[in-house]
Protein backbone atom coordinates (compact mmCIF):
# COMPACT_ATOMS: atom_id res chain seq x y z
CA UNK A 1 0.00 0.00 0.00
CA UNK A 2 1.43 3.37 -1.05
CA UNK A 3 -1.11 5.74 0.44
CA UNK A 4 -4.24 5.77 2.53
CA UNK A 5 -6.87 8.50 2.13
CA UNK A 6 -9.34 9.39 4.88
CA UNK A 7 -12.17 11.86 4.27
CA UNK A 8 -13.45 13.86 7.22
CA UNK A 9 -16.30 16.32 7.60
CA UNK A 10 -19.81 16.98 8.81
CA UNK A 11 -22.54 14.57 7.70
CA UNK A 12 -23.91 15.39 4.23
CA UNK A 13 -21.04 17.62 3.02
CA UNK A 14 -20.03 15.20 0.25
CA UNK A 15 -17.43 12.88 1.81
CA UNK A 16 -18.64 9.83 -0.12
CA UNK A 17 -18.80 11.73 -3.41
CA UNK A 18 -15.29 13.14 -2.87
CA UNK A 19 -13.90 9.72 -1.92
CA UNK A 20 -15.59 8.23 -5.01
CA UNK A 21 -14.09 10.95 -7.20
CA UNK A 22 -10.57 10.19 -5.94
CA UNK A 23 -11.06 6.40 -6.22
CA UNK A 24 -12.23 6.64 -9.86
CA UNK A 25 -9.53 9.19 -10.71
CA UNK A 26 -6.81 6.83 -9.40
CA UNK A 27 -8.31 3.84 -11.22
CA UNK A 28 -8.50 5.90 -14.44
CA UNK A 29 -4.72 6.30 -14.15
CA UNK A 30 -4.22 2.53 -13.96
CA UNK A 31 -3.76 2.29 -10.21
CA UNK A 32 -5.06 -0.59 -8.13
CA UNK A 33 -7.48 0.97 -5.68
CA UNK A 34 -9.52 -0.36 -2.75
CA UNK A 35 -12.33 1.96 -1.72
CA UNK A 36 -14.32 0.92 1.32
CA UNK A 37 -16.82 2.33 3.73
CA UNK A 38 -17.07 1.69 7.47
CA UNK A 39 -19.94 4.11 7.91
CA UNK A 40 -22.84 2.23 9.53
CA UNK A 41 -25.08 4.25 7.15
CA UNK A 42 -23.30 3.21 3.95
CA UNK A 43 -23.96 4.95 0.67
CA UNK A 44 -21.19 3.73 -1.65
CA UNK A 45 -23.74 1.27 -3.05
CA UNK A 46 -26.28 4.08 -3.66
CA UNK A 47 -23.66 6.09 -5.50
CA UNK A 48 -22.63 3.14 -7.67
CA UNK A 49 -26.12 1.73 -8.11
CA UNK A 50 -24.93 -1.57 -6.60
CA UNK A 51 -26.88 -3.47 -3.96
CA UNK A 52 -24.35 -6.17 -3.04
CA UNK A 53 -21.03 -4.83 -1.81
CA UNK A 54 -20.50 -6.94 1.31
CA UNK A 55 -17.31 -8.30 -0.33
CA UNK A 56 -14.76 -6.36 -2.41
CA UNK A 57 -16.22 -5.99 -5.92
CA UNK A 58 -14.53 -4.73 -9.05
CA UNK A 59 -16.53 -1.67 -10.09
CA UNK A 60 -14.21 -0.02 -12.64
CA UNK A 61 -10.84 -1.08 -14.10
CA UNK A 62 -8.72 -1.97 -11.01
CA UNK A 63 -11.07 -0.23 -8.56
CA UNK A 64 -12.57 -2.52 -5.91
CA UNK A 65 -15.34 -1.27 -3.62
CA UNK A 66 -16.77 -2.69 -0.40
CA UNK A 67 -19.27 -1.66 2.24
CA UNK A 68 -17.93 -3.30 5.40
CA UNK A 69 -20.79 -4.61 7.49
CA UNK A 70 -19.55 -3.65 10.97
CA UNK A 71 -22.52 -5.33 12.71
CA UNK A 72 -21.72 -8.58 10.91
CA UNK A 73 -18.02 -8.22 11.79
CA UNK A 74 -19.00 -7.81 15.46
CA UNK A 75 -21.38 -10.78 15.35
CA UNK A 76 -18.68 -13.03 13.86
CA UNK A 77 -16.22 -11.92 16.55
CA UNK A 78 -18.73 -12.57 19.35
CA UNK A 79 -19.73 -15.98 18.06
CA UNK A 80 -16.07 -17.01 17.78
CA UNK A 81 -15.43 -15.90 21.39
CA UNK A 82 -18.60 -17.66 22.55
CA UNK A 83 -17.64 -20.99 20.97
CA UNK A 84 -14.08 -20.71 22.34
CA UNK A 85 -15.53 -20.04 25.82
CA UNK A 86 -17.70 -23.14 25.60
CA UNK A 87 -14.74 -25.31 24.65
CA UNK A 88 -12.31 -23.92 27.25
CA UNK A 89 -14.45 -23.20 30.32
CA UNK A 90 -14.75 -25.91 32.94
CA UNK A 91 -17.44 -24.22 35.01
CA UNK A 92 -19.58 -22.44 32.43
CA UNK A 93 -22.66 -23.10 34.54
CA UNK A 94 -21.35 -21.00 37.45
CA UNK A 95 -24.05 -18.41 37.87
CA UNK A 96 -23.09 -15.08 36.30
CA UNK A 97 -20.45 -16.39 33.94
CA UNK A 98 -22.63 -16.39 30.83
CA UNK A 99 -24.28 -13.11 31.86
CA UNK A 100 -20.92 -11.38 31.58
CA UNK A 101 -20.79 -12.14 27.88
CA UNK A 102 -24.32 -10.84 27.32
CA UNK A 103 -23.67 -7.58 29.19
CA UNK A 104 -20.24 -6.96 27.69
CA UNK A 105 -21.38 -7.22 24.08
CA UNK A 106 -23.79 -4.33 24.68
CA UNK A 107 -21.21 -2.17 26.49
CA UNK A 108 -20.45 1.37 25.31
CA UNK A 109 -17.59 1.68 22.86
CA UNK A 110 -18.13 -1.68 21.16
CA UNK A 111 -19.12 -0.06 17.86
CA UNK A 112 -16.01 2.17 17.69
CA UNK A 113 -13.77 -0.78 18.52
CA UNK A 114 -15.49 -2.99 15.95
CA UNK A 115 -15.00 -0.32 13.25
CA UNK A 116 -11.33 0.05 14.24
CA UNK A 117 -10.68 -3.70 14.09
CA UNK A 118 -12.65 -3.94 10.82
CA UNK A 119 -10.37 -1.25 9.35
CA UNK A 120 -7.33 -3.25 10.51
CA UNK A 121 -8.80 -6.37 8.97
CA UNK A 122 -9.34 -4.68 5.60
CA UNK A 123 -5.97 -2.86 5.53
CA UNK A 124 -4.04 -6.06 6.21
CA UNK A 125 -6.14 -8.30 3.93
CA UNK A 126 -6.29 -6.32 0.71
CA UNK A 127 -3.62 -5.88 -1.89
CA UNK A 128 -3.93 -2.40 -3.40
CA UNK A 129 -1.67 0.54 -4.25
CA UNK A 130 -4.12 3.07 -2.84
CA UNK A 131 -6.79 2.68 -0.17
CA UNK A 132 -9.62 5.19 0.17
CA UNK A 133 -11.80 5.05 3.30
CA UNK A 134 -15.27 6.54 3.44
CA UNK A 135 -15.69 7.23 7.14
CA UNK A 136 -18.65 7.75 9.47
CA UNK A 137 -19.56 11.30 10.58
CA UNK A 138 -16.99 13.41 12.42
CA UNK A 139 -17.35 12.41 16.09
CA UNK A 140 -17.09 8.68 15.48
CA UNK A 141 -14.18 9.04 13.04
CA UNK A 142 -12.17 11.21 15.43
CA UNK A 143 -12.68 8.68 18.23
CA UNK A 144 -11.52 5.90 15.88
CA UNK A 145 -8.37 7.86 14.97
CA UNK A 146 -7.63 8.44 18.67
CA UNK A 147 -8.32 4.87 19.83
CA UNK A 148 -5.06 3.11 18.81
CA UNK A 149 -2.86 5.38 20.96
CA UNK A 150 -5.16 5.12 23.99
CA UNK A 151 -5.60 1.36 23.51
CA UNK A 152 -1.81 0.87 23.46
CA UNK A 153 -1.46 2.52 26.89
CA UNK A 154 -4.32 0.48 28.30
CA UNK A 155 -3.11 -2.86 26.90
CA UNK A 156 0.43 -2.21 28.14
CA UNK A 157 -0.98 -1.57 31.65
CA UNK A 158 -2.97 -4.83 31.44
CA UNK A 159 0.19 -6.68 30.40
CA UNK A 160 2.12 -5.33 33.40
CA UNK A 161 -0.71 -6.44 35.72
CA UNK A 162 -0.82 -9.86 34.07
CA UNK A 163 2.93 -10.37 34.46
CA UNK A 164 2.61 -9.64 38.20
CA UNK A 165 -0.12 -12.30 38.43
CA UNK A 166 2.04 -14.88 36.65
CA UNK A 167 4.97 -13.98 38.89
CA UNK A 168 2.88 -14.63 42.04
CA UNK A 169 1.48 -17.85 40.53
CA UNK A 170 4.95 -19.21 39.86
CA UNK A 171 5.97 -18.42 43.48
CA UNK A 172 3.01 -20.40 44.80
CA UNK A 173 3.45 -23.19 42.23
CA UNK A 174 7.06 -23.57 43.32
CA UNK A 175 5.82 -24.72 46.74
CA UNK A 176 2.42 -26.23 45.98
CA UNK A 177 2.91 -27.43 42.40
CA UNK A 178 1.40 -26.19 39.12
CA UNK A 179 -1.71 -28.36 39.56
CA UNK A 180 -2.69 -26.13 42.47
CA UNK A 181 -4.22 -23.64 39.96
CA UNK A 182 -6.49 -26.21 38.34
CA UNK A 183 -5.16 -25.76 34.81
CA UNK A 184 -4.75 -21.96 34.90
CA UNK A 185 -1.41 -21.05 33.28
CA UNK A 186 1.64 -20.39 35.44
CA UNK A 187 4.37 -19.78 32.88
CA UNK A 188 4.41 -16.76 30.54
CA UNK A 189 4.83 -18.95 27.47
CA UNK A 190 1.66 -20.92 28.32
CA UNK A 191 -0.51 -17.88 29.00
CA UNK A 192 -3.09 -17.26 26.24
CA UNK A 193 -4.04 -13.93 27.88
CA UNK A 194 -0.55 -12.53 27.30
CA UNK A 195 -0.55 -13.86 23.73
CA UNK A 196 -3.95 -12.24 23.08
CA UNK A 197 -2.81 -8.93 24.61
CA UNK A 198 0.31 -9.01 22.40
CA UNK A 199 -1.89 -9.59 19.35
CA UNK A 200 -4.06 -6.55 20.24
CA UNK A 201 -0.94 -4.49 20.87
CA UNK A 202 0.49 -5.38 17.47
CA UNK A 203 -2.76 -4.37 15.74
CA UNK A 204 -2.98 -1.08 17.63
CA UNK A 205 0.66 -0.20 16.90
CA UNK A 206 0.06 -0.91 13.20
CA UNK A 207 -3.00 1.37 13.15
CA UNK A 208 -1.31 4.11 15.19
CA UNK A 209 1.56 4.09 12.71
CA UNK A 210 -0.76 4.05 9.69
CA UNK A 211 -3.01 6.88 10.96
CA UNK A 212 -0.21 9.16 12.10
CA UNK A 213 2.36 8.76 9.29
CA UNK A 214 2.41 12.10 7.44
CA UNK A 215 2.51 11.77 3.68
CA UNK A 216 1.18 8.20 3.86
CA UNK A 217 -2.17 8.74 5.57
CA UNK A 218 -3.71 11.70 3.76
CA UNK A 219 -6.56 13.38 5.63
CA UNK A 220 -8.92 15.38 3.47
CA UNK A 221 -11.43 17.71 5.09
CA UNK A 222 -14.64 18.22 3.11
CA UNK A 223 -16.63 21.39 3.82
CA UNK A 224 -19.63 23.16 2.42
CA UNK A 225 -19.65 26.94 2.11
CA UNK A 226 -21.70 27.46 5.27
CA UNK A 227 -20.79 28.53 8.79
CA UNK A 228 -21.84 25.29 10.55
CA UNK A 229 -19.68 23.18 8.30
CA UNK A 230 -16.70 25.56 8.74
CA UNK A 231 -17.05 25.47 12.54
CA UNK A 232 -17.15 21.69 12.56
CA UNK A 233 -14.10 21.70 10.30
CA UNK A 234 -12.27 23.84 12.85
CA UNK A 235 -13.15 21.40 15.63
CA UNK A 236 -11.82 18.55 13.50
CA UNK A 237 -8.58 20.50 12.95
CA UNK A 238 -8.20 21.13 16.73
CA UNK A 239 -8.90 17.48 17.65
CA UNK A 240 -6.46 16.21 15.02
CA UNK A 241 -3.80 18.62 16.33
CA UNK A 242 -4.25 17.11 19.82
CA UNK A 243 -3.64 13.69 18.22
CA UNK A 244 -0.53 15.13 16.53
CA UNK A 245 -2.21 14.76 13.13
CA UNK A 246 -3.04 17.37 10.53
CA UNK A 247 -5.33 18.10 7.60
CA UNK A 248 -3.58 17.73 4.25
CA UNK A 249 -6.23 19.23 2.00
CA UNK A 250 -9.50 21.15 2.31
CA UNK A 251 -12.22 20.62 -0.29
CA UNK A 252 -15.01 23.17 -0.30
CA UNK A 253 -17.77 21.17 -1.91
CA UNK A 254 -21.06 22.50 -3.38
CA UNK A 255 -19.40 25.85 -4.06
CA UNK A 256 -21.81 28.51 -5.22
CA UNK A 257 -24.72 27.11 -3.24
CA UNK A 258 -24.59 29.87 -0.60
CA UNK A 259 -22.79 33.15 0.12
CA UNK A 260 -19.10 33.84 -0.32
CA UNK A 261 -17.34 32.54 2.78
CA UNK A 262 -14.01 31.77 1.11
CA UNK A 263 -12.09 34.39 3.12
CA UNK A 264 -13.50 32.88 6.33
CA UNK A 265 -12.39 29.38 5.25
CA UNK A 266 -8.93 30.65 4.24
CA UNK A 267 -8.60 32.31 7.65
CA UNK A 268 -9.63 29.07 9.42
CA UNK A 269 -7.17 26.89 7.45
CA UNK A 270 -4.32 29.25 6.53
CA UNK A 271 -1.61 26.61 6.02
CA UNK A 272 -3.63 24.01 4.09
CA UNK A 273 -4.16 23.68 0.32
CA UNK A 274 -7.76 24.35 -0.60
CA UNK A 275 -9.98 23.72 -3.62
CA UNK A 276 -13.53 24.76 -4.37
CA UNK A 277 -15.73 22.27 -6.20
CA UNK A 278 -18.83 23.46 -8.04
CA UNK A 279 -22.31 22.32 -7.07
CA UNK A 280 -23.73 20.12 -9.83
CA UNK A 281 -27.46 20.71 -9.87
CA UNK A 282 -30.26 18.18 -10.20
CA UNK A 283 -28.19 15.04 -9.52
CA UNK A 284 -28.80 12.45 -6.80
CA UNK A 285 -25.62 10.60 -7.83
CA UNK A 286 -22.90 11.83 -10.14
CA UNK A 287 -21.73 9.97 -13.23
CA UNK A 288 -18.20 8.60 -13.55
CA UNK A 289 -17.33 11.48 -15.92
CA UNK A 290 -18.57 14.06 -13.42
CA UNK A 291 -16.62 12.39 -10.60
CA UNK A 292 -13.46 12.40 -12.75
CA UNK A 293 -14.04 16.08 -13.60
CA UNK A 294 -14.33 16.97 -9.89
CA UNK A 295 -11.25 14.95 -8.85
CA UNK A 296 -9.24 16.34 -11.79
CA UNK A 297 -9.18 19.71 -10.03
CA UNK A 298 -7.42 18.52 -6.88
CA UNK A 299 -6.45 14.83 -6.84
CA UNK A 300 -2.90 15.24 -8.18
CA UNK A 301 -2.13 17.45 -5.16
CA UNK A 302 -2.57 14.54 -2.75
CA UNK A 303 -0.51 11.96 -4.63
CA UNK B 1 19.85 -38.46 75.60
CA UNK B 2 22.80 -38.60 73.33
CA UNK B 3 24.16 -35.43 71.76
CA UNK B 4 23.32 -36.60 68.18
CA UNK B 5 19.69 -37.21 69.23
CA UNK B 6 19.54 -33.74 70.67
CA UNK B 7 20.81 -32.19 67.43
CA UNK B 8 18.35 -34.26 65.35
CA UNK B 9 15.45 -33.12 67.53
CA UNK B 10 16.64 -29.52 67.35
CA UNK B 11 16.91 -29.74 63.54
CA UNK B 12 13.40 -31.19 63.30
CA UNK B 13 12.12 -28.44 65.58
CA UNK B 14 13.66 -25.66 63.43
CA UNK B 15 12.60 -27.39 60.18
CA UNK B 16 9.06 -27.36 61.52
CA UNK B 17 9.28 -23.65 62.28
CA UNK B 18 10.75 -23.02 58.80
CA UNK B 19 7.94 -25.00 57.16
CA UNK B 20 5.40 -23.04 59.20
CA UNK B 21 6.84 -19.71 58.04
CA UNK B 22 6.97 -20.98 54.46
CA UNK B 23 3.31 -22.00 54.63
CA UNK B 24 2.30 -18.63 56.06
CA UNK B 25 4.33 -16.76 53.42
CA UNK B 26 2.81 -18.81 50.60
CA UNK B 27 -0.66 -18.26 52.06
CA UNK B 28 -0.01 -14.50 52.10
CA UNK B 29 1.25 -14.55 48.50
CA UNK B 30 -1.75 -16.63 47.48
CA UNK B 31 -4.17 -14.22 49.15
CA UNK B 32 -2.50 -11.32 47.36
CA UNK B 33 -2.63 -13.29 44.09
CA UNK B 34 -6.37 -13.90 44.46
CA UNK B 35 -6.94 -10.17 44.99
CA UNK B 36 -4.87 -9.38 41.90
CA UNK B 37 -6.72 -11.97 39.81
CA UNK B 38 -10.09 -10.62 40.93
CA UNK B 39 -8.94 -7.08 40.14
CA UNK B 40 -7.75 -8.21 36.69
CA UNK B 41 -11.23 -9.59 36.05
CA UNK B 42 -12.71 -6.30 37.20
CA UNK B 43 -10.42 -4.27 34.93
CA UNK B 44 -11.76 -6.27 32.00
CA UNK B 45 -15.38 -6.88 32.96
CA UNK B 46 -16.26 -4.19 35.51
CA UNK B 47 -19.13 -3.00 33.32
CA UNK B 48 -21.04 -6.08 34.48
CA UNK B 49 -21.09 -4.42 37.93
CA UNK B 50 -21.68 -0.90 36.64
CA UNK B 51 -18.07 0.23 36.59
CA UNK B 52 -16.60 1.90 33.50
CA UNK B 53 -14.31 -0.35 31.48
CA UNK B 54 -11.89 1.01 28.93
CA UNK B 55 -12.25 -1.51 26.12
CA UNK B 56 -15.01 -4.09 26.22
CA UNK B 57 -13.75 -5.42 22.89
CA UNK B 58 -10.36 -6.38 24.38
CA UNK B 59 -12.14 -7.75 27.47
CA UNK B 60 -14.43 -9.99 25.44
CA UNK B 61 -11.53 -11.34 23.39
CA UNK B 62 -9.83 -12.42 26.64
CA UNK B 63 -12.98 -13.92 28.16
CA UNK B 64 -12.29 -17.54 27.05
CA UNK B 65 -8.93 -17.53 28.89
CA UNK B 66 -9.78 -15.96 32.25
CA UNK B 67 -12.26 -18.38 33.80
CA UNK B 68 -10.36 -18.45 37.11
CA UNK B 69 -10.18 -14.64 37.33
CA UNK B 70 -13.88 -14.22 36.54
CA UNK B 71 -14.93 -16.79 39.16
CA UNK B 72 -12.74 -15.08 41.79
CA UNK B 73 -14.14 -11.66 40.82
CA UNK B 74 -17.75 -12.86 41.02
CA UNK B 75 -17.34 -14.77 44.28
CA UNK B 76 -15.42 -11.94 46.00
CA UNK B 77 -17.98 -9.39 44.90
CA UNK B 78 -20.84 -11.50 46.25
CA UNK B 79 -19.19 -11.72 49.67
CA UNK B 80 -18.54 -8.01 50.00
CA UNK B 81 -20.89 -5.33 51.31
CA UNK B 82 -18.94 -2.63 49.53
CA UNK B 83 -17.18 -4.33 46.66
CA UNK B 84 -16.22 -1.12 44.89
CA UNK B 85 -14.14 0.23 47.80
CA UNK B 86 -12.42 -3.16 48.16
CA UNK B 87 -11.37 -3.21 44.51
CA UNK B 88 -10.41 0.46 44.49
CA UNK B 89 -8.15 -0.20 47.48
CA UNK B 90 -6.40 -3.06 45.65
CA UNK B 91 -5.91 -0.93 42.55
CA UNK B 92 -4.66 1.95 44.76
CA UNK B 93 -7.28 4.35 43.38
Amino acid sequence: MKKLFIFLGKGGVGKTTSSAALAFWLAERGKKVFWFSVDPAHNIGDLLGETELSRPKKVYRELYAQEVDVDRFLEDFLSEVSSRMKSLYRHLKVSGLEDIFDVMKLSPGMEESAILYAIHDRLTAVDADYVVIDTPPTGLTLRILALPTINIKWIEALKRWRLKILDRRSMVAHIKGEDHFGGAPVKKEDDRVLAELDSHLEKMRFLEDVFSRRGFCVKILVLNPDKLSIREGLRIKETLARLKMGIDLVLVNKWGLSGDVLSEIEKAFPDTSMFTLPFIEGKAALSKEELLFLAGQWADKVL
Amino acid sequence: MRLSDFFRSAREFFDGIKEGFKERTVDAVEAELKDMEGAFGLLLFGSVMGMPVFSSFVGISLLPYVEREVIIMLSTSRLLDDFASHWFEIADI
